[in-house]
């Protein structure tokens, strides 16, 4: 099971849940899975910008068909640019 | 000075021969785009707006149609308007203002006519009727409600309600971790300030520039100074509604870019004006226009407080961030966030940070976006701290530093890094273990920057004469063309000028995203490595048809084929290669991948400046800095970008500024006004190339290019105080500041 870890402002649609265990074997199923516990969250982490994911401190900035390893920590958090 | 802890040693890679590019550059004959003559080339100029903030009511071309040498004139009407939702609305905004200009020097029109004077004369006979609006300069007043909106349909995000008005705030960003108010009551020492710096420049020598030529087949070729030409093609593309497929951008050699030629101004204009007249156009940029219309790094506003304990342990942290992003929001407040505190362990922290759009021109990375005004606040206020505590600044930051398995504040756990070992080297430093000269002051700071990987591709091509050919899709801004080649080098065993490393454009390379992040070594290093080890792959399976024997008989290893048998002699490289129409044809091969497990990067720095107390000037006097660098490709070109970051970070905190009169109009577009270092101002900077290699790459590339221009800020503002007593919280300490700080005895 990987862990989701929320940051303080996603945490607004998971009613305060601050880490949450999900069974996903890739981004975009992890994402369909917290879309159906916390309706809307997808939609918000498009607003705020939080489009990439960190696993287990790789930050990825396009995740959807990435592989998600059991057992890893997952942020939803903001690509990264550059200069 | 290079500082390893554990790797490899190599033959090739950590050496530091004459880059391939360099004798051209020395001679002039390297060829930037405005270098660039084509037959029946024409010239375009820009019309801009003089007004901060203004409705365009009216755009009359007529007068300017009718001009000698005109032949086309185009203003944004003439490109599609894209929709609310498409990621690239606002860079074709700021290409070319449609309702209304947000910023001095925001394009309106633009002409191609025959000589560079005919379009000037042209543009500025174009009738633009304004209707001036109310503008905001000032992230503060521009977050306060009634405010001048620059935009009616910006509504903050990340609130903890949906707003239901539009504001000049684009976004709210939160990290928060632990018991804040715990934190602070279990401190001994607690310091805070508010900190505030202004737009900079990325400062570029060379501005930008373009030549486009577009045929009657609808196709077109671009050629520009660029770091990233696969963007160039893609925001050309959105900005025309064309298909990418349409567009070829050759990449020409690039004088500067650190982050302000990651995006484009230029090229979809040339393109259009080129399809309208039937001939190729160049564009060129003034410095003039370089200022007022590109870059720069964002202004900012940081309040920080810090706790900490009697023996010097960091208890807690709150960060308030306001960033200005120009005229339409960015990613900068978000990015401090992730920043400002990463140097240390901090259990308990509430970081919150804001976007603000103002009306300026549009922000644009500059090395390590974001990172050094956070910086600047936070170890302005470690270095408080340490002196409160009569502490040793070093063994205050190495009490409180965090290192891999540790939790980062922006939330995964910390790889490997190197922050611990460039703390070490700089504490071990002969700089550091002599006292500062009498009368001198000395400062220290630490600075954070991620790193990133994203997409590379390479192509490794053998000639018959047992010499290559390195094809990437990554601009050179920093020597990776003389990396690349090392490390092909290494792998191939064969020495480095027998290889050739070329930038490819859009057609001849896969796609390669920018030059940015630190990543061009790293990530396109890793593509050209792989595509070396199908090559001796490929070199195996042809030696094994040589001496018709099995390829698992076949070793390579310095440069040539061995049998494990022992019944052939060795195969050199050429051998094999002389032998390829024979044995099977052309021996190439490439790889393309999205590269993962960017190394974060770290660097400490130490300095020594002297200030005049009659003046308020002050002087550089001596500085050095320890990065982590992962493996030192090529070390003269990792200090160079080590040295380089440190100069500009020297600018910016003694410096640099952009200046607004009250209608918005900048007042120092020009080096003359805008005083960035000389050779003449800098001693020479010291250097200490730290190695943890990081893991994830082949050779322990981290990427180098950013982090150093992230601790000058405080590092000097530390050295400041250290020489005057005078704590100063905004930049730049320029002498009339300094001067001021002096006079008015704000010790801290």
């Amino acid at each position: 099971m990987a862990q989701v870890h929320f940051s303080s402002n996603q945490r607004r649609l998971t009613g305060g849940v601050a880490e949450i265990e999900i069974e996903a074997a890739t981004v975009r199923e992890l994402m369909r899975k917290l879309e159906e516990m916390y309706p809307g969250i997808r939609a918000h982490l498009d607003q705020t910008s939080a489009t990439a994911v960190a696993i287990d401190g790789d930050i990825i900035p396009d995740p959807m068909y990435e592989p998600v390893p059991p057992d890893a920590e997952v942020h939803l958090i903001t690509p990264l640019a550059g200069g | 000075m290079t500082i390893t802890e554990q790797r490899p040693s190599y033959r090739y890679v950590g050496t530091r021969p004459v880059r391939h590019d360099g004798l051209d550059k020395v001679v002039g004959k390297a060829r930037y785009a405005a270098d660039l003559v084509l037959p029946g080339m024409l010239y375009g100029h820009i019309l801009r707006s003089p007004h901060a903030h203004a409705r365009i009511v009216d755009i009359d071309t007529s007068v300017a149609e009718a001009m000698p040498g005109v032949r086309a004139v185009i203003t944004g009407a003439d490109f599609p308007d894209l929709p609310a939702d498409d990621p690239e609305r606002n860079m074709t905004r700021n290409l070319m203002a449609r309702d209304k200009v947000l910023y001095e020097g925001h394009a309106v029109a633009a002409v191609a006519a025959a000589t560079r004077r005919q379009a000037r004369d042209a543009a500025e006979a174009i009738e633009v009727t304004y209707e001036v609006l109310p503008h905001t300069l000032d992230i503060l007043e521009a977050m306060e409600p009634g405010a001048p909106l620059l935009h009616d349909d910006i509504l903050t995000t990340g609130l903890d309600s949906e707003p239901s008005e539009p504001s000049n705030v684009a976004n709210r960003t939160c990290y928060e971790r632990g018991d804040i108010e715990q934190g602070f009551a279990s401190a001994d020492v607690v310091v805070e300030g508010e900190f505030l710096t202004k737009p900079i420049h990325q400062g570029y020598i060379e501005p930008h520039a373009c030549v486009a030529d577009t045929g009657q087949d609808g196709k077109t070729v671009i050629w520009c100074s660029s770091q990233g030409h696969f963007r160039v093609r893609s925001q050309t593309a959105a900005m025309l509604g064309w298909d990418t497929s349409r567009i070829k951008v050759i990449p020409a050699e690039i004088g500067g870019g650190f982050g302000g030629k990651t995006t484009i101004y230029l090229e979809p204009l040339a393109v259009e004006l080129s399809a309208r007249a039937g001939r190729p156009v160049k564009m060129v940029m003034s410095r003039d226009e370089v200022f007022r219309a590109t870059g720069p790094t964002p202004g900012s506003v940081i309040r920080v407080k810090l706790g900490a304990t009697g023996d010097g342990r960091i208890t807690a942290a709150k960060a308030w961030l306001a960033y200005e992003s120009g005229a339409f929001p960015g990613v900068w407040a978000m990015l401090g966030c992730m920043c400002v505190v990463s140097p240390y362990n901090v259990e308990n922290f509430l970081i919150e940070g804001f976007e603000v759009v103002v009306n300026k021109p549009v922000n644009a990375a500059y090395r390590a976006p974001s990172a050094p005004m956070a910086a600047f606040a936070t170890d302005t206020l470690v270095d408080e701290i340490a002196r409160r505590l009569d502490m040793d600044p070093i063994d205050l930051r190495l009490l409180n530093c965090p290192s891999a398995g540790d939790q980062a504040p922006y939330g995964p756990k910390w790889p490997l890094i190197g922050l611990r070992e460039c703390l070490e080297a700089i504490r071990d430093s002969e700089h550091y273990r002599s006292a500062p000269a009498a009368g001198h002051g000395r400062g220290v700071a630490s600075g954070f920057w991620f790193n990133i990987g994203e997409a590379s591709s390479a192509t490794v091509n053998l000639n018959e004469n047992g010499t290559a050919t390195v094809v990437t899709g990554s601009p050179d801004i920093g020597g990776s063309r003389a990396s690349m080649a090392l490390m092909a080098a290494e792998e191939l065993g064969i020495d480095v000028h027998a290889i050739q490393p070329v930038v490819g454009d859009t057609e001849v390379v896969g796609f390669t995203d920018v030059t940015e992040g630190s990543r061009a070594t790293f990530a396109t290093g890793m593509a050209v490595v792989e595509a070396c080890r199908d090559l001796k792959g490929q070199l195996r399976g042809r030696a094994a048809r040589m001496w018709d024997c099995d390829v698992e008989d076949v070793e390579w290893a310095d440069g040539r084929a061995t049998h494990s048998g022992g019944e052939h002699e060795p195969l050199a490289l050429a051998d094999i290669t002389a032998e390829a129409g024979r044995t099977g044809g052309p021996l190439g091969a490439t790889a393309s991948l999205n590269a993962r497990g960017a190394g974060p990067a770290f660097s400490v720095q130490v300095t020594d400046v002297s200030v005049d107390d009659e003046t308020g000037r002050v002087t550089v006097e001596r500085y050095t800095t320890a990065q982590d660098a992962g493996t030192a490709i090529h070390p003269d070109y990792v200090e160079g970008q080590m040295q380089g970051g440190v100069v500009q970070g020297i600018g910016w905190a003694l410096n640099e500024e952009y200046i607004h009169d009250a209608d918005g109009v900048m007042e120092n577009p020009g080096f003359l006004d805008y005083r960035i270092p000389v050779a003449s101002d800098l001693p020479m900077i010291e250097t200490i190339i730290v190695e943890v290699p990081n893991p994830n790459h082949p050779y322990g590339v981290r990427g180098v290019g950013e982090v150093g221009i992230v601790p000058p800020l405080p590092a000097l503002a530390n050295a400041i105080h250290d020489a005057t007593d005078a704590r100063i919280r905004e930049l730049p300490m320029s002498p009339p500041r300094v001067l001021a700080a002096i006079n008015s005895g704000n010790g801290a």
